[in-house]
This record gives C-alpha cells, structure tokens and sequence, in this order.
C-alpha cells in the first residue's frame, strides 16, 4: 500500500505530468459537458427525461441560492460560479467510491521500489485541483465585487483612507477611528488571501482523508466493513461540495455588499 | 518551494486545472444555465400568465353569470306582466263573447217565438176554417133540408162566430 500526499503521474508529455487527478477531471469535465450538451438538445417547454433532473437540481440550487442572496437577481446573478462549483466538486468528491480506486493502475519503479499508481484518484484529493478551485472562487468573488460596486468603491473597503484624516475647521486631524478602520481594511485584504488557503486545505484535506481511510479500511477488511465507511464518505462529499458552494456564495454577496449597507443589516 | 512540492502543487498542473475548470464553467454556462433558466423562467411566466388569466376569466364569468340572472328576472316580470295582460284580455273578450251570445240567442229566441206564435196562428185559422166546413158538412148531413138556405147560413156564421170567440 502506498499512500502519496500528491497527485501520482500516470505518464508524461514532454516534461508536463498527466497525473490520474488530471485524468479524472478531465473524464468529469467530458461527463458534464455531455450532459449539458444533451440537456441542451432536447430542450422543451414541457420537459422530459433528462431534463426533468437538471430542471429539478438547478431550480433547487437556485431557490436555495435565495434565501442566502434573499435577492433572485443577485442570485441569478451569482449562479452559474456557485453551480458549478458545487457539481464539479461533488462529482470529483464523489469519484472516490468508485470501485478500484487505489487498486487498479499500473505497477512502477520508484526510487527503488515497485508502486501501484492508481488510475483512480479523487481529484479532490489534489492539492492543484483544490488550489485551482479556490483561486477562481477568490478570483470571482474580487471580480463581482468591482463589478457591482465599482472599483475604487470595492478597493475602499480593503483601504479606508477617507476616514483616516477628519477635517476640523480645514485642517485635516489624523483620526483614531480611521486608523483602527485602516488596519481592519487591510486585514480583510489578507483575509481574502487566507480564503484561498482554507478553501482548498479543507476540501484537499476531507477528501484525501477520506480516501485513505477507504483505502486502509478496504485493506484490512475487505468484505462489507467499508460499506459505512462508503456510505460517510457520500455524505462527506456531498456536505464539502456544499461547503465550498455555499462559502462561496456567502463570500460573493459580502463583496456585492457595500460596508455602509452592511452595517444597517 | 519544497513544501509546496511535497504537498504536490505543480504550476503546471495548477494553470491547467484552473483552466479547465473555467472551460467548464463557461461551457456550462453557454450550454446549461442559460437555456435551462430561460426555459424555467419563461414557463414560469407563463404560469403566472395563465393563472391570472384563469382568474380574471373566472371574475369575467361570475360577472356574466350576475348578467344572466338580472337578465333572467327581468324576462321573468316581464313574462308575468304579459300574462296578466293577456289573462285581463281574454277575461274581456270572453265577457264580450258572451254577451254577444246572449244577445244573439235573445234575438233567435224572440225570432222563433215570433214565428211559432205567427204558425200558431195560421194553424189555428186553418183548424177553424177546416173546422167550420166540417161542421157545416156535418151539420148539413145532420139536418139535412130541414132548415132553409138562410137559417143555415146564419147558423153557420153564428157556429164560426162561437169558435172564433173560444
């Protein structure tokens, strides 16, 4: 049994690794646009089959997306970035339970020792999958925000310096309070690099936690003790895939939302 | 640097996935939230659409519905009104009927009462004619000759007299 915190290369173009998380995502990217592409083809009014699903888990997202947002527009708005992180990364959670996972691949030196590389990897379980997500969560959320408050309105919220001096009789006095909102400003700037690191950590961390509990409690017992361990690691999936959705979806209306409105809140 | 590769972050990797990831999202975006939103939306509004219409209609009916009934009593009193004018109408008319009939029976009655006292009459002036020669033919076998031409004829005349008078 060999357990890798990274990804494990199944082979090389080039110099550029193909590992097996890249693989699985791409097999998800293909799934998902597949669906898409036949949801989008037989499109009707009065829905049928296929689309009945995606109808009932995109309106659902959605309705649920409001009574975060509570505004339908801003969660219009705010969906497609939100959906698609959610289904992207519960499947790729959810890759995991896939049968052979950690035990088919192919055998390979390394550093001296002959290793199975799995072709199965969740891709949750890589660190450059999480990372990846979490930049374009962070990326989205800094982007929204200019957009629906403007520029320096948005870059206001990290850099108050308009309360930093208050004018009395037209001579500007540095203020206490200003300075305090200053610091606060910049500690937000360095929250939202932080959000990157703890989006990504906790999603890697669930996930490949949970692979390798599946993987050395398959080795020891291999006969129905996973089955539970199966069954926690659906609902694990499904709850970090919410998670890093919902996170999200918090964080996009905090940066819609200008700091004078959210303090009458 | 080292532990970034130790905990396997590739740069390389890191840029496709994220690449990949935001294919995907515009893929799914252009292909699956666009249509499918559209499509929940515009059936949305149509059952908004059709709701308020089915509402609207049903005011639309109740309202004719209130029409009808207003329409129904009035034809009602009317109908009644007609009735009773006809019922006074043919009241009238029949009085008149009969009391034309009345006055046409009179009439027929008088006429024939009339008559029959006029054939009465006759009647009786021919039963007395008959009857005077009769008599006088009988009165003649009677006595034959023995009264003379003159006494008879007075006889006769005083008989027809006596007749006339009963």
């Amino acid at each position: 049994m060999n357990i890798s915190l990274a990804a494990e290369p199944i082979f090389y173009i080039g110099t550029f690794p193909i590992t097996n998380t890249l693989l699985v995502a791409w097999v998800i990217i293909a799934f998902l646009v597949t669906v898409a592409f036949l949801t989008r083809k037989n499109l009707r009014e009065i829905p049928r089959g296929l689309q009945n699903i995606v109808e009932i888990i995109m309106d659902g997202a959605l309705t649920f997306m409001e009574t975060i947002t509570n505004d339908r527009k801003q969660a219009l708005k705010f969906f497609p970035i939100v959906f698609s992180i959610f289904i992207f990364v519960i499947f790729s959670n959810w890759i995991e339970i896939v049968p052979g996972l950690g035990s088919i691949g192919i055998w390979e030196e390394h550093y001296g020792k002959t290793i199975l590389i799995p072709f199965i990897r969740s891709s949750s379980a890589d660190l450059n999958v999480t990372l990846a997500i979490a930049i374009f969560s962070v990326i989205s959320i800094q982007v929204l925000g200019i957009i629906s408050l403007g520029f320096f309105k948005y870059a206001g919220k990290f850099l108050p310096f308009g309360g930093l001096f208050q004018m009395k009789k037209g001579i500007p006095i540095p203020s206490f309070n200003g300075f305090v909102m200053f610091t606060a400003g910049c500690l937000e700037m360095v929250a939202e690099v932080a959000k990157i690191v703890s989006f990504s950590f906790r999603l890697f961390g669930n996930i490949f936690a949970g692979e390798v509990l599946l993987l050395v409690v398959s080795f020891l017992v291999p006969y129905v003790v996973p089955l539970p361990f199966l069954f926690l690691e659906i609902f694990v999936g499904f709850i970090q895939a919410l998670v890093f959705a919902m996170l999200t979806l918090v964080f996009l209306k905090m940066a819609a939302t200008a700091h004078g409105e959210e303090a009458h809140h | 640097m080292e532990l970034l590769q130790k905990l396997g972050i590739d740069w390389r990797l890191l840029i496709a996935q994220l690449v990949n990831f935001s294919i995907l999202v515009i893929i799914l975006y252009k292909l699956l939230y666009k249509p499918v939103l559209k499509v929940l939306n515009d059936r949305k509004e149509k059952i908004e659409q059709g709701l308020k219409d089915a509402k609207s209609l049903g005011e639309e009916l109740e309202r004719t519905k209130e029409l009808q009934k207003r329409e129904i009593n009035k034809a009602k009193v009317e109908a009644r009104e007609i009735i009773e004018n006809a019922q006074d109408l043919a009241e009238k008319s029949g009085q008149d009927i009969k009391i034309k009939a009345k006055n046409e029976v009179e009439k027929l009655i008088t006429a024939a009462r009339t008559q029959i006292i006029d054939e009465k009459e006759k009647m009786l002036a021919e039963a007395r004619k008959e009857i005077s020669s009769l008599v006088l033919d009988i009165s003649e076998k009677v006595f034959g000759k023995l009264v003379d031409a003159k006494i008879n004829q007075k006889l006769i005349d005083e008989s027809v007299k006596d007749i006339k008078k009963k």
